[in-house]
């Protein structure tokens, strides 16, 4: 479930943002609490609470005292947003690098795409 | 919280544990790992007080913990070789554990025979090494005492019976946290349990950090060999390795994406170092070896 | 559970059969003396129980240190704490020992009157001799029990030339108890020594080597076993 590359507090949260853009949790849901999330994934409790924790400071979860977490009602386009900011730099810009080392021109690559659609 | 103070085992010359001051805050789990010989169980001994410390202190709350009836009750230390009477049945063993210790639950510790397919009429002396260890794991589960010590309760346990010990660990420290510190040499298999891991070399700490730091603290740099010269350039360097104009290095570094693209772009390639890969780099003598050469 | 209480629940499954064995084996002595001969001039319990009673404690003392001080400190115990218990223990055993070689000496010389099986020489025990021949045997089995703890204690510890050495003063409470209030088969004690000095000289190599024991498993590492 989860690797050695990176800290598994990142991991979970990466995890559950990704559910939330999914849809497979959807807003004001509620999410499974940091010791069953230990208990599934058989990890250290604190190290969930971790990457719940990261997630409660980035808005993507908020707490309900003695309740539990929920996702909150705007997570899924904060997340959206954000991930629509990354996609170019963090997506394309490597893919058009690649394509300029291998000799790829933007038109053939565009063409591809539009043969995608 | 506890506190390890400039804590000292000899015996006669040699120093198996040599200075070693800790602090352990209560109720979490601990990986304690270190290579044969690093002084893990001596550290463990005195920390359980089987053992006066030659010379520093173990302290709870502040008060000594030798021979301290407070600390003692609340401290369940299981050694590898069990401290059971070998002639006793496994009933036996675990009917005296039922007498002394205050917190022994009998339900749960039946649960756990039946779980590691223990026979509770068969003796001790007549357990295979997996069996013996599955009774340690069941003295140290059941007693919930508020300070669990297992030093390599796993021995000889199959990858099944592993796998019980951890899942059933991890549930019963969730609905009965304590504090509770593993010693292993399987570090890729239980890591993930760890809330902080401690490393003993050569009777030294080398370190003692949150195991989700340890977790891409370290990473591989593959390429050209002027290029990953540059790329490390002033990062600590754990390990290294050349094949003609290739070299690979392992940086005790996290480097940010950033950095990762700017070597990418120079044409080197990254690997990510686990926790076992960094233990490994971290107490090998390899780089005396290379040194030699 | 106390401490004494969870050593008398260790020590009951071995006390047991035990006693049975040295009942059997002195009925069937005495039997087959009494059957051949008519009678028996001397007390077979006197001879069985009552070097039993000795070795038996010298026994429980070497299996206190060398087997079950590691089962209390692994149990949450101190060392402290598990010698004070060990000390009731001991005591209470000690007595019931004694207490049983005496009682028992008694029904032996009852049934043999009974039967008219007793001979000359047999130590006869009144009502008033009890709690004598108890102020004889007592000493002893405490003093066999301290010996058996002190010198596995120094072995426990200790290199083995050290233990030997620490041997040599653990011996000095059983020898000493021996030899000056020991009683044979036929009730006879080697009177060296009037009683009361007797039993104050027992008594001080006795409480001596209780000190020695108590300062050297006071603060010892526990031993790890093989296996």
């Amino acid at each position: 479930m989860f690797d050695d590359r990176s800290p598994i507090y990142l991991q979970i949260a990466d995890g559950i943002k990704n559910d939330v853009l999914s849809g497979a949790l959807k807003e004001d849901e509620q999410v499974m609490s940091t010791n069953q999330y230990a208990a599934f994934y058989r990890i250290n409790p604190a190290t969930a609470a971790k990457g719940f924790a990261q997630l409660v400071d980035e808005g993507v979860l908020y707490k309900k005292r003695g309740i539990g977490m929920f996702v909150s009602p705007d997570a899924r386009e904060k997340l959206r947003a954000a991930r629509r900011e990354r996609f170019f730099t963090e997506v394309v810009d490597p893919v058009l690098v690649e394509a300029k080392r291998i000799g790829i021109g933007v038109d053939e690559i565009v063409r591809h795409l539009g043969g995608a659609r | 919280m506890i506190e390890l103070r400039d804590l000292t085992v000899r015996y006669g010359s040699t120093v198996a544990v040599d200075d070693v001051s800790l602090d352990l805050p209560t109720g979490k789990i601990y990986g304690l790992l270190g290579r044969n010989g690093s002084g893990k169980t001596s550290l463990l001994s005195a920390l359980a007080s089987y053992r006066r410390p030659t010379r520093g202190s173990v302290r709870f709350d502040g008060a000594d913990a030798f021979e301290d009836p407070a600390v003692m009750r609340q401290t369940c230390f299981v050694r590898d070789t069990l401290d059971v009477n070998d002639a006793e049945r496994v009933r036996g063993v675990l009917a005296v554990a039922g007498w002394l210790r205050p917190g022994w639950d009998q339900d749960y510790a039946d649960r756990l025979l039946d779980l590691f397919e223990l026979e509770p009429r068969k003796r001790i002396s007549a357990l295979s090494r997996g069996q013996r260890s599955a009774v340690g794991a069941v003295l140290g589960l059941a007693s919930r005492a508020p300070l669990t010590i297992l030093d390599e309760t796993y021995l000889g346990m199959d990858a099944v019976a592993r796998s019980n010990f951890y899942r059933e660990l991890l549930a019963d420290y969730l609905a009965h946290p304590r504090t509770i510190i593993l010693s292993t040499h399987l570090i890729e298999e239980v890591a993930d349990l760890f809330e902080r891991v401690i490393i003993l070399d050569h009777g030294r700490l080398l370190l003692h950090e949150e195991t989700d730091e340890l977790r891409g603290r370290g990473i591989t740099v593959t390429g050209p060999a002027d290029a990953v010269e540059a790329f490390a350039g002033g990062h600590p360097v754990l390990g290294e390795q050349s094949l003609g104009g290739v070299r690979a290095v392992t940086l005790d570094w996290r480097p940010e994406p950033a950095d990762v693209a700017r070597g990418e772009a120079a044409g080197l390639t990254f690997g990510p170092v686990g926790i076992q890969d960094l233990f490994i780099h971290l107490t090998s003598p390899s780089k005396r070896l290379e040194a030699i050469r | 559970m106390s401490m004494h209480g969870a050593l008398f629940r260790i020590y009951r499954p071995i006390i047991i059969p035990f006693a049975a064995i040295l009942l059997t084996a002195d009925l069937l002595v005495t039997g087959v003396v009494v059957g051949g001969n008519g009678e028996i001039g001397f007390s077979m319990w006197l001879v069985l129980a009552g070097s039993a009673a000795k070795y038996w404690l010298l026994v429980v003392g070497i299996m206190l240190v060398v087997m079950q001080l590691r089962v209390f400190l692994a149990n949450g115990r101190t060392r402290h704490e598990f010698l004070a218990g060990a000390g009731v223990f001991g005591l209470i055993a000690s007595a019931t020992f004694a207490a049983v070689v005496v009682l028992g000496h008694a029904l032996e010389g009852a049934v043999l009157d009974a039967i008219g099986g007793r001979g000359d020489g047999y130590p006869v025990l009144s009502v008033g001799g009890l709690l004598g021949e108890f102020g004889q045997v007592f000493p002893e089995t405490i003093a066999y029990l301290i010996s058996g703890a002190l010198i596995s204690a120094g072995f426990y510890r200790w290199r083995p030339w050290i233990g030997l050495v620490v041997m040599i003063g653990g011996a000095v409470p059983a020898g000493v108890a021996d030899s000056l209030l020991g009683i044979d088969e036929f009730g006879v004690v080697p009177a060296h020594l009037p009683y009361a000095a007797a039993l104050a000289l027992s008594l001080a190599a006795t409480a001596l080597a209780a000190l020695a024991f108590q300062r050297v498993i006071g603060d010892v590492a526990i031993r790890r076993t093989a296996g």
